[in-house]
């Protein structure tokens, strides 16, 4: 005990020494000179993303560096790299650079647009039932020549009932589909066909106008069965397991530390690839994220928080662009929603006055800062409509249009408490905060003090976890909730589901129940006509967010990301997985 | 003696089918579970496709028998259902070893500057090195280590850039968790060896021992020392089960992947079979140094003797 005792401290003095040595040996990091900051892009409502500074065109003339790398953090260890499987957003990341996708999403002239990838084209039937994938020629990282049964595989993979894939529903409008799930029909019923080496075929069984936007996600990528037989359980989950078919390869995964790809010399286009490496490195602490970005150990990071944002734009060492994110902070009404024998809510002058009560720029401001910009629809300002911007076609402001509507909220309050027969003094009204942390109390802290001094309304705040709120919010436990959607396609369609009647569970139930609603969102989702599509997509929110006003949006979010000054190359990727193969620097230190 | 320590390893066995039975309905008791978040928003066919995978659309008692049969029969602790297709033993066996690490490291700075600073302050007793020691001592149980670990980061990896700010692989990853985990325990053995110290000093044993002429040496290191530590031992021993926990906090500033990561986000996360699969294997290791500690006991200090009730 004696001996061990004295040899671990002077392991221990050794340490301190050389931690002393290390002090005196080590100059203090400069302090930089303050740039000014600048006002960039926050009233960016067109969502081009990476505004001006983030990215410099190509041909500058700038040498790159002799060696290319680029290090990028994950807050958390990807689950599974198997694009028939997962939905998880660090996953897909992996997917989208390890992976060639059938289409690509990228912003060209600052819309976004499809362009091909491992189609080189595509034809749409007449109809708009028949999609045609004609395959370019390319290969595995291994060599073996890619066809269009590997990307199948992944689609057949995602339906495979045993495989209990979160994906499977998203293809359920290919003929067929449902039924192979549910085991009432064989493989060769399904509307996925492979005529030839180079040519996919799917089949719809009715007109899907978001369908197109599956084509530049995980769900086609492709697969290869002798990997799926050798690895069988393991497979994506395990590095060796992940085999390469697009700019970048596996070289290592060590869990919850790192993961390491490298590029891909069999990639079709890995001569316009300059990125030798890329390591995601798992960093699960905000302030660690700053700190190496300060350190230069890391060279990308997207910053939600104010104060880390102006902070780091400060340092001068780093370019940012502010983007706006394709998703919408709203408040939800439960029409169903019972206190005291009285549904306050089921009365839609009530539903309006709290909507048209709530000051946008107030809310922005106070619990966002410069972080996000006040709602001008229910519809992101950044998602699109067949190739135009939605909110620009429809041209149409929710916010605006029930703030005009309703001059004095207190008084249609007051109109519809009167239809109810309840006075405002009778009920508290219970408001489910988004989650536990500091910043969804503060929320819900902002909207009871709000609505009380407008309105004279009284909110009383539940906080529960996540899992909790989840469930609550699904059978309906609540009066108000606060609630962030982000789209995974870039249509609106999407953001609509959740309030049609007759679904089997809805995320949020609010016991809204209006069939002229239905009707529009059906004949929105099921024509491919954009005039069609417009006006009901548009009446729709109208209903929504106005009318019957179930919804009122507050903000959009902005996502700020911090480049260090030596990276070129990113273009933004809204909706579709991040792909690097842009990527390189000049000028790294 | 066999049959004392049988009974004990009767009772400790019982005691962790007790843990284990009583976390498994707690935790299905609160609300939420780990798959809403997950699949909330799929058509129902492949919600229940999903509930049916892991078996969690069985009644809750019926869960338990499977999963008591799994564990006694195979030793299969089941499969994480955030991480699909690793199992909660793979996780428990990769994560282990490095929480160990880090508490391990930490423990060795607190305990061997605990001793040489409880010492210094029994020798130099009412002097101001004891009470500057005291002082250290108190600063040092007073501070959470988590406060501790922030100001470490700031100052040895952004301002002085001497360590990694985080990650894992090489020593000096180990370097500044090991210091935060270690300062808390300085504090505490430092006081407790001073008190021990003294108490010791203090015997006839120590006087006999001068009266025979030894020299202060010999007295000091051969007679004072050895029976000082005696009850140090038990106070490491209990620790040395909470080395896997006790760096749960710092796992996620250090982002160092060991158990904390698991544990900390299978309980928010609901991921039952993370969440018990790692409360058998703490409440075994507690146990088990309990036992152990019983054991140890009867071997350094021959006072202790079994009595049969």
């Amino acid at each position: 005990m004696k001996k061990r005792g004295i040899s671990w401290l002077m392991i221990l003095m050794l340490v301190l020494s050389s931690m002393v040595i290390g002090l005196a040996g080590c100059n203090q990091q400069q302090t930089p000179a303050p740039a000014p900051p600048q006002e960039d892009g926050n009233g960016n409502e067109e969502g081009s993303g990476d505004s001006g500074s983030d990215t410099d065109p190509v041909d500058s003339g700038e040498v790159p560096d002799e060696v290319q790398f680029f290090n990028y953090p994950f807050m958390a260890d990807p689950r599974n790299i198997d694009g028939a499987m997962t939905n998880f957003m660090l996953d897909l990341t992996i997917i989208g650079n390890v992976h060639q996708t059938m289409t690509e999403l990228i912003f060209v002239d600052e819309v976004l647009t499809m362009v091909p990838g491992a189609a080189e084209s595509w034809e749409i039937s007449e109809d708009g039932l028949v999609y045609t994938f004609n395959l370019r020629d390319m290969n595995w990282e291994d060599g073996q020549a890619l066809t269009a049964h590997d990307y199948a595989l992944t689609l057949f993979r995602a339906l495979d009932p045993n495989s209990g894939s979160v994906k499977a529903g998203d293809l359920f409008n290919i003929e067929n589909a449902l039924e192979y799930f549910q085991g009432n029909a064989d493989k060769e019923d399904v509307g996925i066909r492979v005529p030839d080496d180079k040519t996919l075929e799917i089949t719809l069984k009715q007109v899907t106008p978001y369908f197109i936007n599956l084509t530049y996600a995980g769900l086609f990528t492709p697969t290869r069965q002798d990997m799926v037989d050798q690895y069988g359980e393991q497979f994506g989950i395990i590095g060796d397991s992940i085999l390469a078919s697009g700019p970048f390869k596996v070289k290592e995964w060590v869990n919850d530390v790192h993961l390491i790809l490298e590029k891909n010399e069999n990639y079709w286009d890995a001569d316009s690839v300059l990125l030798e490496t890329i390591t995601f490195k798992m960093i699960r602490d905000v302030q660690a994220i700053m700190s190496e970005l300060m350190n230069g150990t890391i060279d990308r990071t997207s910053v939600t928080i104010q104060e880390w944002r102006d902070r780091l734009i400060t340092t001068g060492n780093f370019s940012y662009g502010d983007y706006v994110l394709a998703g919408t902070y709203f408040l939800i009404f439960n029409t169903d929603y019972e206190v005291n024998g009285v549904k306050p809510l089921s009365n839609v002058k009530v539903r309006q006055a709290i909507s048209a009560a709530i000051d946008r720029e107030e809310a922005t401001f106070m619990l966002r800062g410069d972080m996000a910009i006040p709602a001008t629809g229910f519809i992101p300002s950044t998602v699109g409509l067949d190739n135009h911007n939605f909110r620009e076609v429809t041209n149409y402001n929710p916010i605006e249009a029930i703030q005009a509507r309703v001059p004095d909220p207190k008084a249609l309050l007051e109109e519809g408490l009167a239809e109810l027969g309840i006075s405002i003094n009778d009920f508290t009204i219970e408001f489910l905060a988004g989650g536990t942390t500091a910043q969804h109390r503060s929320e819900a802290e902002f909207f009871q003090e709000v609505l009380q001094r407008e309105l004279g309304l009284k909110l009383e705040i539940t906080q529960v976890e996540t899992a909790v709120r989840t469930q609550n919010s699904r059978a309906g436990d609540f009066g108000i909730t606060y609630s962030l959607w982000y789209a995974g396609q870039n249509d609106p369609g999407i953001y609509f589901n959740n309030w049609l009647t007759n679904l089997e569970t809805h995320s949020y139930k609010t016991g809204y129940d209006n069939q002229q609603f239905d009707e529009y969102v059906l004949a929105a989702n099921s024509t491919m006509d954009e005039e069609i599509r417009r006006h009901n997509f548009n009446r729709a929110e109208w209903l929504l967010a106005e009318e019957d006003c179930i919804v009122a949006p507050i903000y959009h979010p902005i996502s700020s990301m911090m480049t260090a000054k030596y990276m070129r190359g990113f273009v933004n990727q809204n909706f579709a997985p991040t792909a690097f193969k842009t990527v390189y620097t000049v000028g790294r230190e | 003696m066999a049959k004392y320590f049988l009974k004990r390893l009767i009772y400790a066995f019982f005691t962790v089918f007790i843990v284990i039975t009583i976390t498994f309905f707690l935790m299905h008791a609160i609300p939420g579970d780990p798959l809403g978040e997950l699949v909330g928003r799929l058509p129902q066919s492949v919600q229940e496709s999903y509930y049916a995978k892991y078996g969690l659309d069985k009644p809750v008692y019926q869960q338990y028998f499977i999963y008591i049969q799994n564990l006694f029969l195979r030793g299969d602790f089941g499969e994480s259902i955030v991480y699909p297709g690793r199992s909660v033993n793979s996780i428990i066996a990769r994560g282990a070893p490095i929480s160990a690490r880090i508490g391990i490291q930490g423990l060795a700075i607190g305990i061997s500057l605990g001793i040489t600073l409880g010492i210094i302050a029994a020798y130099k007793r009412g002097k101001w090195m004891d009470y500057f020691v005291m002082f250290v001592a108190l600063f040092s149980i007073s501070i959470p280590s988590f406060v501790f670990a922030a100001v470490l980061q700031y100052f040895l990896t952004v301002r002085y850039q001497i360590f990694p700010v985080t990650g894992w692989g090489t020593f000096a990853h180990t370097v500044l968790p090991a210091m935060a985990f270690g300062l808390r325990n300085i504090g505490v053995k430092a006081r407790f060896m001073r008190s021990t110290w003294l108490d010791v000093m203090g015997q006839d044993y120590v006087l006999a021992a001068e009266a025979t002429g030894m020299s202060k040496f010999d007295v000091t290191f051969k007679v004072i020392l050895r029976n000082a530590l005696t009850p140090l031992v038990t106070i490491i021993i209990p620790e040395l089960a909470f080395i896997f926990v006790g760096t749960f906090v710092l796992e996620t500033i250090f982002s160092i992947p060991g158990l904390g990561t698991y544990f900390i986000a299978a309980v928010s996360a609901r991921d039952y079979p993370m969440i018990i699969g790692q409360t058998i294997f703490i409440s075994t290791l507690y146990v088990t140094s309990m036992l152990v500690l019983d054991f140890v006991y009867v071997l350094i200090d021959p006072r202790v003797r079994l009595i049969k009730k």
